[in-house]
């Protein structure tokens, strides 16, 4: 058979040898953006993921520093450059970039990428008709970024300012209509954004009872962490919500979940002790 | 959800994504930008309010002004003491708490789950991967259609891959295209696709069946065995989990199934109707398989191996074998498990056995168990009886093999390879196989002592393959040898002797040794009754040692031609037609060795007058006829010499 003359039976094998190069050649846009997102899931282990040994709390991460996640800028740049198109893949990457931003403390440049983070939103329409996790991301980076910074304020850090980026947050999740909500077993930007709502009002009620108003801060612990459990709850199973946090749930709840899991419990357990 | 997809569309779909490779990569990277990745959630505060009060009380007190005064913080509490909650002092108020905190070794508590708790929960996982997973933020597709689009951009991805630039050609072809078409049938049509595990292993046995076919260009069958193996796979999943499939498919030699699958067709007459049953009964081996991938069948070769041993016992013996089954069972998996058990608890008896059980070895003792089993009506009664049969079998083997010396010259790679070709050659006879397991392995211990006394004198491994396939195929199409038991293995061993002789391969080549020793087995089978009686009184090494040191004396040379084959077979078979006359000890092996030597002397006497190397044999045939029918003392050489000129052929 002609298809057979040639040695394609040689390349084929060579291909199996050569599986990643094969594939990069074939489909090389994928293969780009695949390899962004795996220095960014590189460094990102690097500042954040312990090793096993590593449990020592004294050596937690410290906040990343400028040249945290400096190949995976620099991959998303020449990206960029490579693929000059609008397009949802160059939209994603916007967020990533600004996510990034957020995650090692480089305010200055996030609120420059913020328009852009802001605008890649239009592009992240999904063709199921729900509202994803990178599209989520966009159109509440502003608040995230105003949350994210007043965390790291040396002075005047300001409750009301949590209170606020808190209940955006959450207004902005409540917007989103039931029919174009994400299961969450499939997509979590919702339930990130809940949990990262939480972690505001809890910084809210921080900073309140640090401030001249602290007089006013068990009232607003009660209203604050039953809107920041009732929000996380919205996106949790019956299941999880009744678990026995005390347990090591680990070998129950997918492992991607546990951090939510634990934050619902966390802010239940503090509602029951006055 | 299954591919929602009609095959023939879905087929034509991935024909058109491979075609148009640009479009593929648009879809694949959409796909990517919705990858799950990690994100950390902002960082959590430290619950330091309580703490204010006390830290002004203690900054208050000598020591605690002290260590304001060694840690520079005068500036900070001068800052701090008048309104310690006002905005514009908070960091002055953080770093006399950090102070604080630390002289007085406080912790103060984290507002949020505790981070040590957390990191040490983390730290728990078992891999990198799993400790990542705690951070993961996934994300839903951007694009429309999940399922139909996966299988798609899996198909076309992995065709990508293996077949290069010609990946779209592959699937045009109506052979190839069917294989995808079965493949798609059945781990896309028939499965859930939204499990990874299924996603994986389409992908791996789409890789595997592209370069198998790739590998038999135009040897593909138009209905090739490899649809079956699929649809097995397919149900094997179902019923075992995608994970057990998934260790089968990956396993080393795989791939060597599905090429051999590919070419082997399922038209052929004893597999055709009934597809259904070749479909269960690779299920239930391929189950069988699974469950020993840790043992022998895991073992490079031994999957593929034992497969395509039990298809072609299948449609190949005369007895068929497809649609038996033994407790519900297919036989061909039933015999399998036995053979599995019964080869390990062999080797954990015999040392040796152990060593040469790989791969390759077990399909081999599989294929004659099978054979064995197959032609014995009474193994297939029920499943303990045919354990029985095939243990005895087995066993047996195990014990001749054990008798086997091993040495620098007689490796045990070489013993692997000669005990393989036996099995094979003998599992040619399934009726022989079927009655006499025990009598089978005495006929594999005899060829494999055979083969290593040809070893001393520079038999290549193929000469020895040769051999061994003698002395099987001789005694195997002989029943009365099996009255031999035990002597067999003396008797076969002694005609072994010319393959070594050092006198011998000064005259003639290693070729013609082999001849020596084929003519001798042919001797044996012509007179078993008196090669055994022999071999029962120790006689049959002196009677060929002395035959075989008396042509290598060669006077003249006569011997150098084609005449030493047939000289010695006319020697030894004559020796048996009258071997009475050794058994009633009326003469002795080295009377007749006198003879013969004395015979030869006198043949290169009449060389040029009545003996060549036509004559000679005949010559040497009357004269160990005659000497046997009236012996007497060859010593006396003057008698001997005259007696020998009587019997020189006349002049021509």
């Amino acid at each position: 058979m002609k298809y057979f003359r040639f040695r394609s039976a040689a390349a084929a094998i060579a291909g199996i040898v050569l599986l990643s190069g094969c594939l990069n050649s074939l489909t090389p846009k994928a293969a780009d953006l695949e390899r962004v997102q795996e220095l960014y899931v590189e460094e990102f282990t690097v500042l954040n993921v312990p090793a096993a040994a590593e449990v020592d709390a004294a050596r937690a991460p410290a906040p990343a520093a400028g040249g945290a996640f400096a190949q995976s800028l620099r991959a998303i740049h020449a990206y960029r450059a490579k693929y000059p198109d609008d397009t949802p893949e160059r939209a994603h990457l916007q967020v990533l970039e600004g996510m990034i931003y957020l995650q090692s403390g480089r305010f200055g440049l996030a609120a420059a990428v913020l328009p852009q983070v802001k605008s890649a939103a239009g592009q992240l329409t999904s063709g199921t008709g729900r509202v994803v996790r990178d599209r989520l991301f966009a159109e509440n980076y502003g608040v995230l970024l105003d949350g994210w910074t007043e965390t790291r304020k040396e002075n005047n850090r300001d409750w009301q300012t949590f209170e606020r980026v808190a209940n955006q947050l959450a207004q902005a999740l409540a917007a989103v209509p039931v029919h174009e909500r994400a299961s969450v077993e499939a997509d979590q930007g919702a339930l990130y954004l809940a949990t990262s709502a939480a972690v505001f009002y809890v910084w809210a009620y921080r900073q309140i009872g640090m401030s001249e108003e602290r007089e006013q801060a068990p009232a607003k612990k009660a209203v604050w962490f039953a809107q920041a459990r009732d929000l996380i709850g919205q996106y949790l199973t019956d299941a999880e919500k009744r678990a026995d946090i005390s347990r090591d749930l680990g070998a129950d709840a997918p492992i991607g979940r546990l951090r939510y899991v634990q934050w619902y419990h966390w802010l239940d357990e503090k509602l029951a002790t006055p | 959800m299954p591919l929602p997809l009609a095959l023939p569309v879905a087929l034509s779909a991935i024909q058109s994504l491979v075609k148009f490779r640009g479009r593929l990569d648009t879809i694949l990277s959409l796909n990517q930008s919705t990858a799950s990745l990690p994100f950390a959630l902002p960082p959590v505060p430290a619950d330091d309010a309580p703490h204010v009060e006390p830290m002004l009380t203690f900054f208050g007190t000598a020591a605690g002004r002290d260590i304001l005064v060694i840690r520079g913080l005068e500036a900070d509490w001068e800052a701090v003491k008048p309104s310690p909650f006002a905005g514009h002092v908070q960091q002055s108020l953080g770093r006399l708490l950090r102070a604080y905190y630390e002289s007085c070794d406080i912790r103060p508590e984290s507002l949020g789950p505790s981070e040590e708790g957390n990191r040490v929960f983390v730290a728990k996982g078992p891999s990198k991967e799993m400790r990542l997973a705690y951070y993961i933020v996934e994300s839903e597709r951007l694009s429309r259609n999940p399922a139909a689009t996966r299988v798609l951009l899996a198909a076309a991805d992995t065709l990508l891959e293996f077949g290069g630039a010609n990946a779209s050609l592959f699937i045009a072809h109506p052979r190839t295209r069917a294989l995808v078409e079965s493949l798609l049938t059945e781990f896309a049509v028939k499965r859930d696709w939204d499990d990874a595990g299924g996603a994986q292993i389409f992908k791996t046995l789409l890789g595997s069946a592209v370069v198998a076919a790739l590998e038999h260009p135009g040897s593909c069958a138009d209905r090739p065995v490899a649809r079956v193996l699929f649809a097995a796979l397919g149900d094997l999943q179902t019923s075992m989990g995608a994970d057990f499939v998934a260790k089968l498919v990956t396993r080393d030699g795989f791939q060597t199934l599905i090429g051999r699958c590919l070419v082997r067709t399922a038209d052929e007459p004893a597999l055709l109707p009934d597809q259904p049953v070749l479909q269960e009964i690779m299920g239930a081996m391929l189950r069988e398989a699974g469950e020993n991938l840790d043992g022998l069948l895991g073992q490079p070769g031994a999957l593929a191996g034992v497969l395509e041993c039990g298809i072609h016992a299948a449609v190949t013996t005369a007895a068929p074998l497809l649609d038996r089954k033994v407790a519900g069972q297919p036989l061909l998996a039933v015999v399998l498990k036995a053979a599995l058990g019964e080869t390990e608890k062999a080797a954990a008896s015999h040392a040796l056995f152990a060593r040469i059980a790989d791969g390759r070895f077990f399909t081999a003792l599989y294929g004659a168990s099978l054979q064995s089993v197959a032609d014995h009506p009474a193994a297939l009664a029920t499943q303990a009886k045919l354990r029985s049969h095939v243990a005895g079998l087995i066993s047996a083997c195990a014990g001749e093999v054990g008798k086997v010396q091993l040495n620098e010259t007689f490796s045990l790679p070489t013993l692997r390879v000669l005990a393989i070709r036996a099995l094979e050659v003998v599992g040619e006879q399934p009726e022989f196989l079927s009655r006499h397991g025990e009598f089978t392995a005495r006929i594999m211990g005899a060829a494999v002592s055979a083969s290593a006394a040809a070893l001393k004198d520079g038999f290549t491994t193929s000469d020895l393959t040769e051999i061994t396939e003698a002395v099987v195929r001789t005694a195997s199409a002989n029943l009365s040898l099996a009255e031999l038991d035990d002597r067999l293995q003396t008797i076969v061993a002694a005609f072994a002797q010319p393959l070594a002789d050092e006198g011998l391969s000064v005259v003639i080549t290693a070729g013609r040794r082999k001849e020596l020793f084929h003519t001798a087995l042919e001797a044996l089978s012509a007179n078993p009754a008196v090669w055994g009686e022999f071999a029962g009184r120790d006689m049959v090494q002196p009677l060929v040692a002395g035959v075989i040191r008396a042509l290598a004396t060669n006077p003249g040379g006569l011997l150098s031609g084609p005449a030493l084959v047939p000289a010695f077979q006319r020697i030894i078979e004559a020796a048996a037609r009258r071997g009475r006359a050794f058994l009633d000890e009326k003469t002795t092996p080295e009377a007749l060795e006198t003879v013969v030597t004395a015979a030869l002397v006198a043949a290169e006497g009449a060389v040029g007058v009545s003996i060549d190397a036509k004559t000679l044999p005949d010559f040497l045939d009357d004269v160990v006829l005659a000497f046997l029918a009236a012996p007497f003392d060859p010593k006396v050489q003057q008698t001997l010499g005259d007696w020998l000129q009587q019997k020189l052929p006349a002049a021509a």
